[in-house]
C-alpha cells in the first residue's frame, strides 16, 4: 500500500473525516466501475458507490490493515451490487455513458477499434444473463485480476467454488457471445440479400 | 470429436471477451463525487440523530405511561369511576414527586454532616473511586452506541 494511503487510513480510524475524504478521492473510480459493471447504468452505480464509501466510513475501524485497503473497499461494494440485484430485477443495460472509442478518417485500425467498440457493448449485455454472484466474480477476476482467494474471501465462497463459478460462467458468456454474432450475420445478410 | 471442436470453439470466443474486458476502460463517477459523498454522510448523521432523539424520547415516554399504569391500577380498586381514578393518579403522582424531593433533602443533609464523621483521606479515595467508576459506565455506554452505529 501507498505511504500517504496507509496514513489516511491509520487518521480516518481515529475519527479523521478528511483522511476519509483523501481516501473516497483516490478510490472513486474503481468503487464507481465495479458498481457500473455489477448494475449497468450510471445512476445506480453513483448511488451504489456513494453508500459502499458509507458503509466503509462506519465500518473503517474494524478495517484490518493486513489486508489490501482497495480489495476490502470492493468487497463492499459488490456484496452491496449483489443485495440490490436480489432486491429488485434491474433494468438491461442502457448504453448512454459508455466510453465510445476516438475514430477519425485517418485511424489505421478503424476496423479493429469499431469492432472493440461494438465487443465492449456486448460484453456489458452479456454479462447480464449471469447470476449476481458469478458476474460478481468474473468482473473481480477480469476486471480487477483478482486471484481466485481473494474472490473467494470478497464473497463468501470456497475457493473450488469460485473456479467452478468462473469456468460456468466463462462457458454461458462464450456461448452467449457465438449466438448473439450468429444473429447478426443472419440480420445483416438477410439485409444484404433485400438490397439486391 | 464434435464436443472437442465445442469446447475449442468456445474456448477461442472466451479469449475474445477477455480481450474486450481487458481493453475497455475504468468508467469513473461524475466530477465532485467526494462532496456529493460528504453531502449524503451529513444526511445520514442528522437522520440518525433524529432517530436517536425519538428513542429517547420514546423510553421516556413508555417508562412514564408504564409509572402511571401502576399506580393507576394500584389505585383503580378504591375509586368507583374513571375520572376519579385519574384524580387519584395525579395524586399519587403528585405525592411521588414530594416524596422524591424530601429523600433528596435527606440524602443532601447527610452530606453535609457526613464528612465530620470520616477521616478526609478516605473521601479521596471515595471520591476517587467515583470517578473511575463513573469514566469506565460513560466508556462502555460510548462503545456501546458506536458498535450500534456501525451495525446499522
Amino acid at each position: 500500500m501507498l505511504q500517504p494511503e496507509a496514513e489516511w487510513i491509520a487518521k480516518a480510524q481515529k475519527g479523521d473525516d478528511e483522511a476519509f475524504s483523501r481516501l473516497v478521492e483516490v478510490f472513486q473510480r474503481p468503487v464507481h466501475n465495479l458498481c457500473y459493471r455489477m448494475l449497468g447504468n450510471a445512476n445506480d452505480a453513483e448511488d451504489a458507490a456513494q453508500e459502499t464509501f458509507i458503509r466503509a466510513y462506519k465500518a473503517i475501524k474494524r478495517y484490518d490493515p493486513s489486508r489490501k485497503f482497495s480489495t476490502w473497499l470492493l468487497t463492499i461494494a459488490s456484496n452491496y451490487c449483489i443485495d440490490q440485484h436480489r432486491r429488485r430485477k434491474l433494468p438491461t443495460f442502457s448504453y448512454d455513458s459508455m466510453p465510445v472509442p476516438d475514430i477519425s478518417d485517418n485511424n489505421p485500425g478503424i476496423d479493429r477499434l469499431m469492432v472493440l467498440g461494438e465487443n465492449k457493448e456486448k460484453v456489458m449485455e452479456l454479462l447480464d444473463i449471469l447470476n449476481p454472484k458469478d458476474r460478481s466474480a468474473v468482473i473481480l477476476r477480469y476486471w480487477y485480476d483478482y486471484s481466485y482467494d481473494e474472490i473467494a474471501n470478497s464473497l463468501s465462497l470456497s475457493n473450488s467454488a469460485v473456479k467452478s463459478r468462473l469456468h460456468r460462467a466463462r462457458k454461458e458468456l462464450a456461448s452467449e457471445w457465438l449466438e448473439m454474432q450468429e444473429e447478426s450475420t443472419t440480420f445483416e445478410r438477410t439485409q444484404n440479400e433485400q438490397t439486391i | 470429436m464434435n464436443k472437442q471442436f465445442n469446447e475449442r470453439l468456445l474456448e477461442s470466443t472466451w479469449q475474445e471477451i477477455e480481450f474486450t474486458i481487458k481493453n475497455s476502460k475504468e468508467i469513473g463517477p461524475k466530477p465532485g463525487f467526494t462532496n456529493r459523498w460528504k453531502m449524503r454522510l451529513e444526511d445520514q448523521r442528522k437522520i440518525e440523530q433524529r432517530r436517536q432523539a425519538w428513542i429517547f424520547v420514546g423510553i421516556n415516554a413508555i417508562t412514564a405511561l408504564i409509572i402511571l399504569g401502576i399506580i393507576g391500577v394500584l389505585n383503580f380498586p378504591e375509586s368507583s369511576s374513571t375520572s376519579e381514578a385519574f384524580v387519584g393518579v395525579v395524586a399519587i403522582f403528585s405525592k411521588l414527586i414530594i416524596y422524591l424531593k424530601m429523600l433528596g433533602g435527606v440524602i443532601g443533609s447527610i452530606i453535609k454532616t457526613i464528612p465530620g464523621l470520616l477521616p478526609s483521606s478516605w473521601w479521596m479515595n471515595i471520591i476517587a473511586g467515583f470517578v473511575l467508576l463513573f469514566g469506565f459506565w460513560t466508556s462502555t455506554i460510548r462503545k456501546v452506541i458506536v458498535q450500534q452505529g456501525v451495525s446499522q
